[in-house]
């Protein structure tokens, strides 16, 4: 029975799962939907109730690791975790807490109407602390409306942070300056903050939104100055999103 | 005949054992499935975009219906490049905090309004009143749970001292003016009593006079913060919505009311770190 499996398996109705599969390509097993159309189904994994009733725990857990057990998965359906087993202890398979949060840098952008849409640089680069574990934009294109959209993955809270630095016209420039968010292109929120010329160039805001986003939505985030004030100014790309996904 | 009784033997024994390896002639009789070690892999079933998930229903407040036959399943998403886990109510990227089993956060919805009159004499005035309940029942497919056991029976405290980051979302309905001239002031205050027997203090409180929060959606104000804010344990928490209008009113100038769609209207709390 066992050398029935020697070669790649495919769980399918259909003979090639991959226009590109072939017997190079490092794959074990294919468990592929015949096509997107008639239904997608997934791969279940097998689960217990609690954590207490994982194998190999409390007295039952091994004094030395069990090596034919590493990488066992289990789903713990109590808190809805998928459970990675190194011989000895189980863990998280899957979660990473401080994966939580995404920060991207802003490109540079100028306005003579008071209000523009800001331009989210998707650049990585993690020694600056840029990174989007979140991956709002992953696969989104970097040119045109995409620019400035942060998609979201997972139905949830959001904290999103803006830290927008301004430079305008001396002496004439607004001290309340703020940002909007867009769900969809909807406005949803404005905050509006009293700065300061901390430099003799630049304000600086810094401010939070609490927003509940629905996955597949996408958000866009506006710079506006007060109405009446300045409606000429740029933002510098020393500018900054920080999204955490709270809930 | 006896290619019959084989294959029955043979699925018998399948079921019997319950144990298959792939990639080798080596049963492990510690799993289900075991897949070979070594340098080739496994690929679980993608799908193309979350749309075409199982269970996918775009009319759900969290997209997925219900469905506990599925728990545990996973699939990989090509539109942004990782595996989801379906919980029971929707589908988690792997390597994030599911929503709904984040343990350090509530999220509350609006269990009772409230209105906030207005009269018109000329000069329209509306009256700071009260503060919505935050009482909703949890509902794991709008995200609305109660991790932190804040909600008591007929208000919020918390109940591990910290430091928390608190959010705010509320929208008022209603309010016509017809023709107004003046200054109508929209306000969102956070407050807390950090004993039972201390008095309400403001932590933070956003306008459209000084603060511009207020975006006009069809009708209805929508408004948002977010706030840091150490806590002991016992500290009460509240948000109070306040209209003061000294407009000049042509028109009829009807109450205001605060929206309870969850999706819009909530008090959230996250434990950043416990004292």
């Amino acid at each position: 029975m066992g050398s029935l499996y020697s070669a790649q398996v495919n769980f399918t109705n259909i003979p090639n799962p991959d226009s590109n599969a072939s017997g190079n390509d490092q794959v074990m097993m294919y468990i592929t939907n015949t096509n997107e159309a008639s239904g997608v189904k997934g791969f279940g994994l097998p689960a217990v109730d609690t954590e207490a009733l994982l194998p190999y725990t409390g007295g039952s857990a091994p004094v030395t690791a069990i090596e034919e057990l590493k990488g066992m998965l289990l789903f713990v359906k109590s808190t809805g975790q998928v459970m990675v087993f190194n011989g000895l202890v189980w863990s998280k398979a899957f979660e990473v807490e401080s994966d939580n949060i995404s920060r991207f840098q802003l490109n540079a952008v100028s306005t003579t109407t008071g209000s523009v849409l800001l331009p989210i640089n998707s650049l990585i680069d993690k020694p600056n602390f840029l990174a989007d574990p979140l991956k709002l934009k992953t696969n989104v294109a970097t040119s045109g409306a995409n620019l400035n959209r942060l998609y979201i993955r997972q139905t949830g809270l959001y904290r999103i942070n803006l830290n927008i630095t301004f430079t305008g016209p001396a002496g004439s420039f607004s001290s309340r300056l703020g940002a909007g968010l867009y769900v969809n292109d909807a406005q949803r929120f404005q905050l509006l903050e009293n700065t300061v010329n901390f430099d003799g160039t630049n304000r600086k805001i810094n401010l939070d939104f609490s927003v509940y986003a629905v996955q597949g939505q996408y958000i866009t985030l506006e710079a506006v100055s007060e109405v009446g004030g300045t409606t000429s100014y740029t933002v510098t790309n020393n500018s900054f999103v920080t999204i955490e996904k709270v809930l | 005949m006896k290619k019959i009784i084989l294959l029955v033997v043979l699925i018998f024994h399948y079921t019997l054992i319950a144990q298959v390896t792939i990639g080798s002639d080596i049963v492990s009789n510690r799993n289900i499935v075991k897949v070979q070690d070594g340098v080739k892999g496994v690929i679980l079933p993608y799908s193309n975009t979350h749309t075409a998930f199982p269970r996918y229903n775009a009319s759900a407040p969290d997209l997925f219906d219900d469905y506990a036959n599925l728990v545990g399943s996973l699939i990989y998403n090509k539109t942004d490049e990782q595996y989801y886990k379906y919980d029971g109510y929707a589908w988690n990227p792997a390597r994030q905090i599911q929503g709904i089993y984040q343990l350090r956060a509530s999220r509350l919805g609006i269990s009772a309004g409230i209105t906030i009159p207005c009269i018109s004499f000329g000069i329209g005035f509306c009256f700071a009143g009260g503060s919505p309940a935050y009482l909703a029942a949890d509902n794991r497919s709008q995200v609305l749970v109660d991790n932190l056991l804040l909600k008591n029976a007929s208000n919020v405290t918390v109940k591990t001292a910290g430091i928390y980051d608190v959010g705010v979302a509320l929208v008022f309905t209603g309010g016509s003016f017809g023709a107004v001239a003046g200054v109508t002031e929209f306000k969102l205050t956070l407050q807390v009593k950090y004993t039972p027997a201390s008095d309400w203090e403001t932590v933070v409180s956003k306008t459209n006079y000084s603060i511009v929060f207020i975006v006009d959606t069809q009708g209805n104000k929508t408004s948002s913060f977010a706030q840091t804010i150490s806590l002991p344990v016992g500290a009460e928490l509240r948000v109070v919505p306040a209209i003061s209008s000294t407009a000049i009113s042509g028109g009829a100038l009807a109450a205001y009311g605060t929206d309870t769609n969850s999706a819009s209207s909530y008090l959230a709390a996250r434990l950043i770190k416990a004292y």
